[in-house]
């Protein structure tokens, strides 16, 4: 059993095309999986989706997730009861999770409080000693500023050490490094590093820098428009990547002279079609394309969603879900 | 570190405040008379009645005497010393006047947090009620509250602060509808926080700079709402020392050429009204 196991999740504004279809993911413990897209490619619905935060003008329209096999979302709930201490979040701006008016000694002390059930004094002890733990110096100092007054990569070394303060067993980092400069995003990858082999707990690494995958993440998957491409190990997926809209993200990264045809400005993903959500980019796009192309396993760990090569391998009893 | 480096930085320091308070004068030079104004005015409610006389001591052979060295304000048609009763009035027009702020600003956050953070049906209901209170002006509300709850200081500070609170209400609510969209509101309900402990501990206190700035010039317009209900004989009665009051008694003599008991008094008002209002028109110019 995976620690975390998301099956079949679609998501839709509520009487309106689905925007995330069909996405299934597994998350092992002491595993950390990057989730990868670009903007709007549904990476961060995702994450709220499990969180039990996806504002109140979306609906889940069918799947489930499960955390070391306790059900922690499914269709048409909208709130759903949290296992306290099963999955939180490193969000993407730390000044933004970060209340304004609290200190923060006092805000990593609440989740004690409140999660943990610590008296205050406790609590205070602690969440100065979570503060150190996470690399502040003079933490005792640092836990009675206020958000304003701390760097940006304080701010978000003080809500991993909430996060912490937490103990999940699924931690989801949204782009936790942007808008911090290079040399602190190393400190912080370290950290979080350091944080998944002490406890155990499992990472989803959203983010749409491959570096950061190919230095972080032991397992990637990849979005686009909302639908799962790809899923493989890190090594694979930069060396033998299957689908077409990975190979083209991989092809970025290479100079320009060397790239492939592809078609590079984004017309938009038209998320009413039934088909495949990258078929008006891809430049393999045939007839089979208009439908949804389940999800096709070459190996253990490597899934892609794509009908190519798919005549010779496709079984019915490797398909997620019959087309 | 040593005594004496200490004492070094210390001066340092307080040079640096001087300087930095300096600054503060002048950029917002209006915000500084208006605490001159207030500072004055705190200073005659505290201490000033330990140094005057008796407000209502009557002295018929000194009556309606105008002003002079020994009696500044004069005096009015019962020989009570002017300057005396407004001495005293200060107290009671500026606490009053705060008051009704404060209470009007503590009530009406915690409904307009409650109806914008938690939104729906009570939302909905809060909403229209302050739409019908704000629909009557508020000086006439406020006196027909009085009118119906009868006089009092207790119940003059009442009807007011209920005139006041719906803009205290939209204005939180206003604030609570943006901040329950920021991060930190999320990371709160991941922390397990209860929805009313997000609501009061997170997104109340950042809510609330709108508010205050509005308290500061809600506590000005009340000091006019008050005097004005004592001079048209609601509320606050005589022979109580209060600047509305006396302007009432005093509009009579005006008539008779005694320009003083209605003069001063009506003053009064109208700077401590002032340095309410320039303290909320810097702020409100300084709120981002």
């Amino acid at each position: 059993m995976s620690l975390l196991d998301v099956r079949g999740l679609s998501l839709g504004i509520a009487g309106r095309e689905e925007l995330l279809r069909d996405v299934n993911l597994t998350l092992e413990a002491g595993e950390v999986m990057g989730i990868v897209g670009e903007s709007g490619s549904g990476k961060t619905m995702t994450a709220l989706a499990l969180l039990g935060l996806l504002p109140p003008s979306m609906e889940i329209r069918s799947g489930t997730a499960t955390v070391e096999g306790r059900t922690v979302l499914e269709a048409g709930a909208r709130r759903v009861h949290r296992a306290s201490g099963d999955m939180t979040m490193i969000f993407q701006n730390p000044r933004g999770a970060l209340n304004p008016t609290m200190r923060v000694g006092a805000q990593v002390g609440r989740v004690l409080r409140v999660v943990r059930g610590k008296t205050r004094a406790e609590a205070a002890a602690e969440a100065v000693a979570l503060l150190r733990r996470v690399g502040i110096s003079g933490a005792e100092r640092v836990a009675k500023a206020y958000p304003h007054q701390l760097s940006g990569g304080m701010c978000q070394r003080v809500v991993i050490a909430m996060a912490l303060a937490y103990r999940p067993r699924v931690l989801i980092a949204d782009e936790p490094t942007t808008g911090l400069d290079v040399t602190v995003q190393a400190q912080i990858f370290e950290l979080l590093r350091e944080l998944v082999d002490e406890t155990g707990c499992g990472v989803l690494f959203i983010t749409h820098d491959l570096a950061a995958v190919a230095d972080m993440c032991d397992r990637v998957s990849v979005l686009y428009g909302g639908q799962l491409m790809e899923t493989a190990t890190t090594v694979e997926m930069f060396e033998q990547p299957k689908h077409p809209y990975t190979q083209f993200l991989l092809e970025s990264l290479k100079p320009e002279d060397q790239q492939g045809e592809v078609q590079a400005a984004d017309a938009g993903v038209d998320f009413s079609l039934p088909g495949c959500r990258f078929a008006h980019r891809c430049p393999h796009v045939f007839d089979r394309c208009a439908a949804f192309p389940p999800l096709v396993e070459t190996n253990d760990k490597h899934l892609y969603s794509c009908f190519l090569g798919q005549e010779k391998s496709l079984d019915a009893a490797q398909c997620s879900r019959s087309v | 570190m040593s005594a004496e480096a200490a004492a070094v930085t210390g001066t340092t320091a307080s040079r640096t405040n001087l300087r930095s308070l300096w600054g503060v004068v002048r950029e917002h030079p209006m915000a500084t008379v208006g605490v001159l104004l207030l500072v004055l005015f705190a200073l005659a409610a505290l201490l000033g009645p330990l140094f005057v006389g008796d407000p209502l001591k009557t002295n018929p052979a000194h009556a309606l005497e105008a002003p002079s060295g020994h009696r500044l304000f004069g005096t009015d048609r019962y020989g009570r010393d002017v300057f005396t009763r407004a001495v005293v009035a200060a107290r009671l027009d500026l606490v009053v006047g705060i008051v009704i702020a404060g209470l009007a600003t503590a009530v009406g956050s915690l409904i307009g947090v409650a109806a914008g953070y938690f939104g729906g049906a009570f939302d909905e209901i809060v909403m229209r009620v302050t739409d019908i209170v704000l629909a009557f002006p508020g000086f006439v509300l406020a006196l027909i509250l009085v009118a119906v709850l009868g006089d009092s200081v207790p119940n003059v500070v009442v009807a007011v602060a209920i005139a006041y609170t719906p803009y205290f209400i939209r204005l939180t609510r206003a604030r609570a509808l943006a901040e329950r969209e920021r991060e930190y509101v999320d990371a709160a309900a991941l922390a397990g926080n209860r929805r009313w402990q997000i609501a009061y501990r997170h997104v109340l206190p950042n809510s609330l700079s709108p508010a205050f700035t509005q308290a500061a010039l809600v506590a000005g317009w009340a000091v006019l709402d008050v005097a004005g209900l004592a001079f048209l004989g609601i509320g606050i009665q005589p022979p109580r020392a209060e600047w509305g009051v006396m302007v009432a008694e005093g509009a009579n003599d005006f008539l008779t050429g005694a320009w003083w008991t209605a003069l001063f008094p009506g003053a009064l008002i109208v700077l401590l009204a002032m340095g309410f209002q320039l303290i909320g028109d810097d702020l409100q110019g300084g709120e981002k």
